[in-house]
C-alpha cells in the first residue's frame, strides 16, 4: 500500500510497512488522547511515522515492548508539541493525561511491586524529561539522535537529560 | 566514579523496567483498538505525501552532495594543476622561455652536423672546436651572449667545471653543457631536432627535450 519507492530495501519497506499497519490506531489513540483533534492526531501520527522511517535501523524487533514504547514516546512528544503551538497559552497536563490513561496499570502490574514503583517514579516526570530519560536509556540513542528524533538541539538533550537524572535520584531518595 | 556509574546502571535498569512494562500495557492497548472504528481515513493519504516529501528531500541532499564533491574534486584538480604548473614554470630558467620556441625552430638554419665540421646557424658562432680522442667538441656562442657546447662521438665529461648531460633524441646522441648561457640552440641534423638549452637539472632538459619533440 505505502509508497515503495521511499525505500532503496526491500526489508526496509516491509518492517516500515508492519509498523505502520500494526500500531497506527495505538499511535493515533495515542495522540488524539492529548489533542482531542482527528486531522491533528493523523498530522501527528504522520510525522511520527517520518522519525521512525528517519531511524528504522533503530527498530531491530518490530514486535517487541521497547518498539512500542519507542513509538508512543515519539507521537506523544509530537503530539504534546503540536498541542503547545495550537494552545500557546494553555499549556498541557502531561502528567495528568498520563494519569488519566484509560487503561488500569493497576490491574495489570498489581503482582509486579518493583516495576509498578519504576513506572510511578518516570512517570512523575514530564514529558519533555520522560522522552529524552527513555529514549536514553531505554532505547540507547546518542544525544545526536534523540535531538533528530524530538527536533531539539543537543544541548537541549544534554539540560533536560540532567533534570531527569536529578529528578528521578531525587524521589528514589524519598522511596 | 563507581558511585556515578551505579546511578547510570539503576537509572538504565529503572528506564528498561520502565519501558517493558508500559511496552506491555501498549500492546494490550493496542489489541483492545483494533476492533474499535477509527477515523483514521486520511492517515494513509498524510503518510504518503509525508513520505514522498521526505524521499525528495533525501534525493535532492543526494544530489547535492554528487555536485558539490564533483565541484570540490574540480577545484582541487585546478589547484593542483595549477600549483604544479607554477612550480615547473619557476624551475625553468626566464632566458628558455624566450624567445617562442617554434619561431626559433623557424628562424633557426639548419645546422649541418657531420660530426666531423660544424656550421653555425644564423646567430651562432662557433668559437673554437676541442678533438679529445674520438670526441670533437663545438663550442658556439648565441647571439644572445651565451656558449653551448656541443659534442659528437663518446660520453662528454666535465671541462670547464659545469655540468654535462648526455641527451638520446631518437637515437642519435648529442651533448649539451651547462654554462651559465642563458640561450637556446635549436638546429637539426639529418631530419632530426636537436634542441640545446640551459637547464638547471635533468628534469628540466628531458622537459624541453620533450616538448619541442
Amino acid at each position: 500500500m505505502l509508497i515503495i519507492l521511499a525505500f532503496d530495501l526491500e526489508a526496509d519497506k516491509n518492517t516500515f510497512e508492519y509498523l505502520y499497519e500494526k500500531y497506527k490506531r495505538l499511535l493515533w489513540s495515542k495522540a488524539f488522547d492529548i489533542l482531542k483533534d482527528h486531522a491533528l492526531a493523523e498530522d501527528a501520527v504522520s510525522e511520527a511515522f517520518i522519525r521512525v522511517y528517519r531511524h528504522l535501523h533503530k527498530i531491530k524487533d518490530p514486535d517487541s515492548n521497547q518498539t512500542i514504547a519507542f513509538l508512543v514516546t515519539i507521537v506523544k512528544n509530537i503530539a504534546i508539541n503540536l498541542y503547545h503551538r495550537k494552545n500557546k497559552s494553555l499549556p498541557v497536563d502531561i502528567n495528568e493525561h498520563d494519569q488519566v490513561d484509560s487503561f488500569n496499570l493497576e490491574e495489570f502490574i498489581a503482582s509486579k511491586e518493583e516495576a509498578s514503583q519504576a513506572i510511578s517514579l518516570i512517570d512523575k516526570l514530564n514529558e519533555d524529561l520522560k522522552s529524552v530519560f527513555l529514549l536514553k536509556y531505554a532505547h540507547d540513542l546518542s544525544h545526536k539522535e534523540i535531538g533528530k528524533i524530538l527536533n531539539i538541539s543537543e544541548n537541549n538533550v544534554t539540560v533536560r537529560l540532567h533534570r531527569a537524572r536529578k529528578k528521578l535520584m531525587q524521589l528514589m531518595k524519598e522511596v | 566514579m563507581k558511585h556515578m556509574q551505579n546511578d547510570e546502571n539503576l537509572l538504565k535498569s529503572l528506564a528498561l523496567q520502565y519501558v517493558n512494562e508500559t511496552g506491555a500495557r501498549y500492546h494490550c492497548e493496542r489489541i483492545a483498538l483494533e476492533q474499535e472504528e477509527l477515523p483514521l481515513d486520511r492517515l494513509d493519504e498524510k503518510i504518503y505525501a509525508a513520505l514522498s516529501h521526505e524521499r525528495a528531500i533525501v534525493k535532492r541532499r543526494k544530489r547535492l552532495m554528487v555536485w558539490m564533491t564533483t565541484a570540490a574534486s574540480l577545484l582541487i584538480i585546478i589547484f593542483t594543476a595549477s600549483y604544479l604548473f607554477n612550480n615547473v614554470s619557476n624551475e625553468i630558467p626566464e632566458a628558455t622561455q624566450i624567445p617562442s620556441p617554434p619561431m626559433m625552430a623557424a628562424e633557426q638554419s639548419p645546422l649541418e652536423i657531420d660530426f666531423v665540421s660544424l656550421s653555425a646557424p644564423e646567430g651562432w658562432q662557433i668559437i673554437y672546436t676541442d678533438h679529445d680522442g674520438d670526441v670533437t667538441i663545438f663550442h658556439l656562442e648565441s647571439r644572445f651572449g651565451g656558449t653551448v657546447v656541443v659534442s659528437a662521438g663518446l660520453p662528454i665529461y666535465d671541462l670547464t667545471g659545469s655540468a654535462f648531460w648526455p641527451v638520446f633524441i631518437q637515437d642519435v646522441p648529442a651533448y649539451l653543457l651547462v654554462e651559465s648561457t642563458h640561450s637556446i640552440l635549436i638546429y637539426e641534423q639529418d631530419g632530426f631536432q636537436f634542441v640545446l638549452t640551459t637547464p638547471y637539472d635533468y628534469r628540466d632538459l628531458i622537459m624541453l627535450a620533450g616538448y619541442w619533440l
